[in-house]
């Protein structure tokens, strides 16, 4: 496992400190004979960057905390889901209009397998304690990202963008902006206008608020917690696979991707408190600016400024920000 | 002869093997067994927290990490330095850092306890990866063992294999008899007290803030010196030290081996490191096994490997039934 890891880090990946790092020097060299306007825009550019990390980030972290707020169970196959999102994308790039299929194609894949998953390992798992559980998703993980090398390779694999979407829009005061990034943006807003239909406005959205409060008593109150949670899992798989879809374009596939975007997302839920969708919401837009921002000022330290922040939120809020109970 | 084989003795069976064992071993499979010794000793200290005081840090190999690299840089400066006063240096600057997670980390309980102490070793891994002058970022360092120097019979290299398993030994077999101990202690059993009724144990007095702590300590120095064994083993500290990795590591050899008894993980290692070093040369696709090994675990032996060595759990297997006359 060292060695595998190693050879990962060896490959050099494409993370998205890098990518937004070159972007912003190239941008600042573009516009050198406006200076106090390219500081401006630069500012203004990191911002979207920030937002569109921080969405993303989101959609991937909002099945899982609702999932530990639920169940006490934190899915490290999680990350594997979203990794399988970006291989499902890669795999339909080659096809004439292939990312359309793999927007549709992939959350329903990845879906399907989260309650396979769910349905066959996970509940036999579930009454020896949340420490099984958790093996048991380290298992899963470890074997997906197998599988995925062994069908795809591990090296990091470029996807391209939909035609349509390729090239850059012009946005506010003459900068110009790729328009495959405000896609991902738009897309992250309209699942999150989703959710918070379904969350505040559906009765499946009231029983999940309350399974996350107190499961038992939900479950005593003669709602179907079991179903509720295979409902919430298979959501939140298919959320991570089509945020995996839409990242691969401007990401690539590489299979660390899983446990770069999971840390984030530990950071993130810890932050904004098990359970809460508005916690992971906020703590997402808050790491994704903080690491676009980051890059801009001190590079070097970007890490080091998440878990700064990690450690003053949970010094004068333990239980995250909008965290209810422990 | 059944006394011989009762289950008190089979620790001291365990290590008259160990002792005996190298003579019959290679330079690599030394280095293997070595491996075993140091990561059974790094089980074992998790264990002391998962097992016996009812948490889950999911962030135990940033103490690993942080006694792999005192030594390694210690060593760097001093090649000559005392073999021993470095080992003694790692673990007691892994306690310190620990003492200060304990101190943050503790106020949280289950998973918020385990995240948190992820997140604790997450900046220890930015901050060995970043800090490049003193760790050397992603090259690491390389080092060369110290000699050992004994007092009557004078400098012993530790160059060859076998030298280096018995130092080893003895060292790993020193600290858990010294964790053993405490266990036994009324400390020990204040710690079992508080994993099962913390709120009881509050009542009865107990400040279980600070025992729980002092445990953490415990494991923290535990884990600082198998991290600084690691080292001289590998001669070698990198990122890897100090990983997510290394945690995750000894979370799997003591589910493998078992969390219930003090034992388990050493048994977890054993395992753990065997069936690694030879699924690795057999099959290209090591880590799929791995992954469907847990799983198999969680499902059908959740108690760990352990209980397989235990009375009862053979009297509830159905075939005994049809052995014995009676019952």
């Amino acid at each position: 496992m060292n060695t595998t890891r190693a050879a990962i880090r060896q490959v050099g990946l494409p993370n998205i400190y890098f990518q937004n790092f070159t972007f912003a020097i190239h941008w600042s060299g573009k516009r050198t004979g406006c200076l106090m306007m390219s500081f401006l825009s630069i500012y203004a550019i990191q911002m979207i960057h920030g937002l569109v990390y921080g969405m993303m980030l989101f959609m991937v972290a909002a099945g899982l905390t609702l999932v530990l707020g639920m169940m006490n169970v934190l899915n490290l196959a999680h990350g594997a889901f979203y990794m399988l999102g970006a291989y499902i994308a890669l795999s339909f790039a080659k096809v004439e209009y292939g990312f359309w299929f793999a927007l549709l194609l992939g959350p329903i894949i990845v879906g399907l397998l989260g309650m396979l998953i769910e349905k066959t390992l996970l509940r036999r798992a579930h009454h020896l304690g949340h420490y099984h559980e958790l093996l048991m998703t380290f298992g899963l993980f470890y074997i997906l990202i197998e599988v995925t090398r062994w069908i795809w390779g591990s090296t990091p694999q470029p996807v391209s963008e939909p035609p349509i979407l390729s090239g850059s829009i012009e946005l506010f005061a003459g900068e110009i902006y790729p328009l495959y990034r405000l896609f991902v943006l738009a897309v992250a807003v309209v699942i999150l206008a989703w959710m918070v239909v379904t969350m505040n406005r559906t009765r499946i959205g009231i029983h999940i608020r309350a399974a996350v409060l107190d499961a038992e008593m939900v479950n005593l109150l003669g709602i179907n917690v079991p179903r509720l949670f295979l409902l919430v899992f298979t959501a939140g798989a298919a959320l991570a696979g089509l945020a995996g879809v839409i990242a691969a374009p401007f990401l690539a596939a590489y299979p660390s991707m899983g446990i770069d975007i999971l840390m984030d997302c530990i950071i993130v839920i810890v932050i904004g408190g098990f359970g809460s969708v508005w916690g992971a919401l906020v703590a997402a837009l808050m790491l994704g600016l903080l690491q676009s921002f980051g890059i801009l000022w001190i590079p070097q330290y970007t890490m080091v400024l998440m878990f700064g922040l990690l450690a003053i939120v949970l010094i004068v809020k333990p239980t995250g920000l909008f965290g209810v109970r422990e | 002869m059944k006394e011989m084989w009762g289950r008190r003795n089979i620790p001291i069976v365990v290590f008259l093997f160990a002792l005996v064992l190298p003579f019959f071993l290679s330079e690599t499979q030394n280095f293997l067994a070595t491996e075993i010794l140091f990561w059974a000793l790094f089980a074992v200290s998790f264990n002391l927290l998962l097992g016996y005081g009812g948490m889950l840090p999911f962030g135990h190999g940033g103490l690993f990490g942080v006694g792999a690299y005192t030594c390694g840089i210690i060593l760097r400066r001093f090649p000559d330095f005392n073999i021993l006063l470095i080992i003694l240096l790692s673990a007691l600057l892994a306690m310190a850092v620990g003492a200060c997670i304990g101190f943050f980390a503790l106020r949280m309980k289950g998973a918020f306890f385990s995240l948190l102490t992820l997140a604790f070793q997450m900046f220890l891994f930015s901050l060995a990866l970043k800090w490049r002058p003193v760790t050397g970022g992603e090259d690491g360092i390389g080092i060369m063992r110290p000699d050992l120097y004994i007092p009557i019979i004078g400098p012993v290299s530790l160059m060859p294999g076998i030298n280096f398993y018995f130092f080893s030994l003895v060292v790993v077999v020193t600290t858990l008899l010294f964790c053993y101990w405490v266990l036994q202690t009324p400390y020990g059993n204040t710690v079992r007290l508080i994993k099962e009724n913390e709120e009881r144990a509050a009542f009865l007095g107990y400040r279980t803030f600070n025992a729980r702590l002092a445990l953490f300590v415990l494991a923290s120095f535990t884990a600082g010196l198998a991290g600084s064994l690691a080292t001289l083993s590998a001669q070698f500290v990198s990122l890897e030290a100090i990983d997510i990795d290394v945690s995750f590591i000894a979370i799997m050899m003591t589910f493998i081996g078992g969390a219930g008894s003090f034992l388990g993980p050493v048994l977890g290692s054993a395992v753990y490191i065997i069936f690694q070093d030879w699924l690795s040369s057999l099959v290209d696709r090591w880590m799929l096994f791995m992954g469907a090994l847990f799983v198999f675990m969680v499902l059908y032996v959740d108690q760990g490997l352990i209980t397989l060595f235990r009375k009862e759990t053979w009297s509830k297997f159905p075939l005994k039934k049809y052995i014995s006359s009676n019952d």
